[in-house]
């Protein structure tokens, strides 16, 4: 009865992992997001040492060389405190990272329990859960972003939270649609047919079945989280001076943006690589994970 | 002890359907109207029926996967029908469920290991080591080779999931297997292995069976008893033989004649059952099969036929038999 | 129901090769298949599951998605033509119009935003150049000659408010409309209960007769083929491995594929203690393996089976089988 496939084929989860492995090796894009993303991942760990003025970095200033343009002594030039861009540039990174990892475990950790919940209790339980994440999506989200930022005080704890807050239904209503697809499975009755308990079956036969798209989303949205983040920077509503934020460093620039055209443009291409990174990444991940494609050929 | 393992009592399962207005009456499917039948130990039961019949759904009722709307189920003399969760989560290790799917009915994160193994984690039966020899066996025993254990189920074949689905339900060494057409999504040349993997095991481990299918020649083979279900009615009862040899129920003969034999020789049709289904939610008055039954009379729109015994064992509903 | 030895096939398949690029490597779906159909005549053809049936009938009408697939050689011949070589254009020209084809599931064929009326007048129009309502009227003939009750309203209705029975009637009222010459039908009953089974099968046969075509009609039911047929092919692992008339078939199948799968089948009347089953499994469509597909599961295997590929040939009138065991002695 055995049917013997080839030897020098890997099963179970090595074979998962080198399926994954080799949709993301083949494709060029998804490839460059991944660089950039291990590019800016080591100089924000490293930033003490990648950058070339690391006290600047961290706010120091240096009036005598203030709004010096690119040069070799300073490869993206200075501002109008005389700081290292470049050096602001990769303490910024340490700033919107550990954002991004924070609001994204926030975000996570609220809205899909709350998604697994409801869509697995259905009925009242749902309606409740669900029409609270309505009303939180109800409102335009910088608004009330701002808000909370308005009302607890600028800083870059606060502005966290003031990201969070309208973001986590996002992730409820996405995992809601996803566990009531899958609650209907055969998997899943016959695990309550073999005796398992409620959590069980969330946390065993769902949850992992959903991951997916909660995967995919989470990436992209860590480019999203620090758009936004930098957004609340512009404002002055988030990181206070002298810390080195991406957003904050545009909105210092442009004052002089006419003339002194490196000090905002080179934080905004920071900006703009790693939200690009982040999509690309995403995409990658969505493509290596999409069940469709892996299962093609289970019955002809 | 002459009681019988399973005894279904005046059965029945309705569905609401949403409200059409809000001041209009609320309407009802009847998946499962006054179903009754007994199963005894190591006996081999079939139900029979096309879509929509309720056989399905007599099944997962038995096992508490869906609740009854009325009636009773009696496991061994006890009413599982008012089973609260721990006599519930017992009684599981008694009755299982083996699916039609064998392509959805496993769970795609989980090891062959973890899906074979988890009644027994469940059930919190045997020490780690003792489980895995438990699932070697088991496994052994439905033709899976062991050293498949950390592979994924979509790595396996529909056939070789279908073992694993039994496999793990015979983890617990069950006592009634409700099979829901355990077959039909089976390649025709596989089928056959799975049917007689599954005759082997009754005998083997005593158990009996509740064998749903469409499929009467498949039924027919491997029940002792078989019901027909039409509408969420059992309109006929027999022994198996008797199910093909003296069908008494009209709808039985249109089945039969309908069913496509493998000869060529073999008579063509036969009295075409005309029509569709009725809509469920509006059943016909009187005898459900009466729209397509080509005996119908008035009686048959009157009133609901009640079962008559026309033989030892074999029972009919319907108002044209004469017994 | 003989054929005349002398008419020409209007439809046939020869040496097809399709083949799909998966990850697990090159999968040949169909590996070097032949058949033909004569005008008039019902070709079965069965198979189980990875067999290739469906994927040659695709082939036919060029609608295998590619990439993946690829049709890499071949030669299809409608009316002295090569279907394979022709140009886009003019195979839509023939596809539901000359050679029509229906599939297993009508829920997914149909396209659910749009009313059957609506779908069946669109594919008359276009392709018979019908007025809107000319081809209103043609489709309402063809449902009604599809035995459905009010057909007006069905007209009016989505494919989701019909029952399953009703959507392949409204499949092949679509299919036949524009009286092809060859039908092709993909399990057309397989998800259909047995006995609106018997009620689509007698529909589709009579229809057949009416209008004089060519049906080939691809199921792995043998039960349905014994009843339809007039010639069956029997496909195992991308290649066919028996070709016969219908009784020849079943009272002396040639190939022990085709005998153990006959003897397999759970039969009506008669009751076993066990099923003769067929030990193993169809090989997966990448794995090469250079003798004959079957030998792993073949009680009558011997080492020249896995040697090379067995060639078909005829044992007798119209009786082709590729096995050593059968051919050569």
């Amino acid at each position: 009865m055995k049917k013997d496939a080839p030897h020098h084929r890997p099963h179970g989860r090595a074979r998962e992992l080198q399926r994954s492995l080799d949709l993301i090796r083949r494709n060029p894009l998804t490839l460059f997001g991944l660089f950039i993303l291990l590019m800016l991942t080591l100089t924000a760990l490293l930033a003490p040492l990648a950058a070339p003025y690391p006290q600047q970095g961290k706010g120091l200033s240096n009036l005598d060389e203030r709004l010096e343009p690119p040069s070799f002594k300073h490869l993206m030039g200075t501002d109008d405190l005389g700081r290292d861009i470049f050096s602001r540039v990769i303490f910024g990174a340490r700033i919107s990272l550990k954002a991004a990892v924070a609001v994204v475990l926030i975000v996570v950790g609220i809205g899909v329990p709350l998604g697994l919940i409801a869509g697995y209790a259905g009925g009242k339980t749902d309606d409740l859960i669900m029409r609270f994440a309505d009303m939180i999506l109800a409102f335009p989200s910088l608004l009330l972003a701002v808000a909370i930022v308005a009302s607890l005080g600028p800083s870059l704890f606060n502005a966290l939270i003031a990201v969070s807050l309208p973001w986590w239904p996002w992730y409820t209503r996405l995992m809601r649609s996803q566990v009531i697809s899958i609650k209907e499975m055969p998997f899943v009755e016959s695990a309550a047919a073999v005796g398992a308990s409620h959590w069980r079956i969330m946390f065993r036969h769902i949850l992992p079945n959903c991951l997916s798209p909660i995967i995919v989303q989470a990436t992209v949205d860590m480019g999203y989280i620090i758009l936004a983040i930098a957004g609340l920077g512009f404002l002055g509503l988030g990181t206070q001076p002298p810390t080195a934020d991406w957003g904050v460093m545009v909105s210092d620039g442009r004052e002089f943006f006419l003339n002194q055209w490196w000090i905002s443009t080179f934080s905004g291409g920071a900006i703009f690589i790693t939200v690009l990174a982040f999509n690309l990444v995403g995409d990658g991940i969505r493509e290596a994970l999409d069940p469709k494609i892996r299962w093609r050929f289970q019955k002809t | 002890m002459n009681q019988p393992l399973i005894k279904v009592d005046h059965l029945s399962k309705h569905f609401a359907l949403k409200k059409s207005g809000l001041f209009k009456e609320r309407r009802y499917v009847r998946a499962v109207d006054d179903v009754s039948f007994l199963i005894g130990r190591g006996e081999s039961f079939g139900l029979v029926g096309e879509s929509g019949c309720g056989k399905t759904t007599v099944g997962r009722s038995i096992l508490r996967l869906t609740e009854p709307t009325a009636g009773r189920v009696e496991f061994e003399g006890r009413d599982v029908t008012h089973f609260k969760r721990p006599q519930l989560k017992t009684y599981r290790r008694h009755a299982q469920m083996i699916f039609q799917d064998p392509f959805a009915s496993l769970n795609p994160r989980m090891t062959l290991a973890d899906i074979v193994g988890e009644p027994l984690l469940i059930h919190r039966i045997g020490s780690k080591k003792e489980r895995r020899r438990r699932i070697i066996t088991v496994l052994e025993t439905v033709g899976i080779d062991p050293g498949y254990m950390q592979r994924f189920a979509h790595e396996f074949s529909g056939g070789q999931r279908q073992r694993i689905g039994i496999a793990r339900v015979l983890t617990l060494n069950p006592k009634l297997i409700v099979a829901d057409e355990p077959v039909s999504a089976l390649d025709v040349s596989i089928q056959a292995q799975i049917v007689n993997l599954l005759v082997r095991l009754k005998d083997d481990f005593q158990m009996s069976y509740l064998f749903i299918s469409h499929d009467l020649a498949v039924v027919e083979h491997i029940a002792d008893r078989v019901a027909i279900m039409y509408l969420g009615h059992i309109v006929e009862t027999a022994p198996s033989e008797l199910i093909y040899k003296k069908p008494r129920h009209p709808y039985t003969q249109a089945l039969l004649t309908a069913i496509p034999r493998p000869d060529p020789d073999a008579p063509r049709q036969r009295t075409i059952l005309e029509g569709d289904l009725p809509n469920p939610a509006q059943p016909p008055s009187g005898c459900p099969f009466r729209t397509r039954c080509p005996q119908a009379v008035d009686q048959c729109t009157a009133a609901a036929p009640a079962m008559t015994a026309v033989g030892p064992g074999h029972f009919v509903s319907c108002h044209r038999v004469d017994a | 129901m003989a054929t005349p030895p002398n008419r020409q096939p209007i439809l046939s398949v020869e040496n097809l090769r399709t083949y799909f690029h998966t990850p697990d490597g090159l999968a040949k779906a169909v590996d070097g298949v032949s058949y033909h159909v004569h005008p008039g005549e019902t070709l079965g053809v069965v198979g189980e599951s990875g067999c290739g049936k469906s994927v040659a009938a695709l082939s036919i009408l060029r609608l295998i998605p590619t990439p993946p697939g690829e049709i890499v050689s071949g030669d299809i011949r409608f009316n002295n033509q090569n279907l394979l070589n022709l140009s886009t254009r003019r195979l839509r020209g023939i596809r539901g119009r000359r050679i029509s084809m229906i599939f297993q599931e009508p829920m997914t064929s149909l396209n659910p935003v749009f009313t059957i009326g609506y779908q069946l007048s669109r594919v008359f129009s276009l392709h018979n150049r019908l007025s809107k309502k000319a081809a209103r009227r043609r489709a309402l003939e063809m449902l009604a000659a599809c035995d459905i009750p009010s057909p007006e309203r069905i007209m009016t209705s989505f494919p989701h408010e019909l029952s399953g029975g009703m959507r392949q009637r409204a499949m092949i009222a679509m299919a036949l409309g524009c009286r092809p010459d060859v039908l092709i039908a993909d399990e057309p009953t397989t998800a259909l209960d047995v006995t609106i089974q018997a009620q689509i099968m007698a529909l589709m046969l009579r229809l057949k007769e009416q209008f004089g075509m060519a049906m080939i009609l691809i199921t792995h039911d043998l039960g349905i083929i014994a009843g339809s047929a007039q010639r069956v092919v029997v496909m195992y692992a991308g290649e066919k491995v028996e070709e016969a008339p219908v009784a020849g078939l079943f009272h002396h199948a040639a190939h022990p594929y085709t005998a153990a799968l006959i003897q397999s089948l759970p039969v009506l009347g008669r009751r076993e203690t066990f099923l003769k089953e067929i030990k193993g499994m169809v090989p997966p469509p990448h794995q090469d393996i250079p003798g004959c597909k079957f030998a792993d599961r073949c009680h009558e295997a011997v080492d020249a089976c896995r040697r090379r590929r067995p060639q078909l040939k005829e044992i007798e009138p119209g009786h082709l089988v590729a096995c050593i065991r059968r051919t050569d002695s």
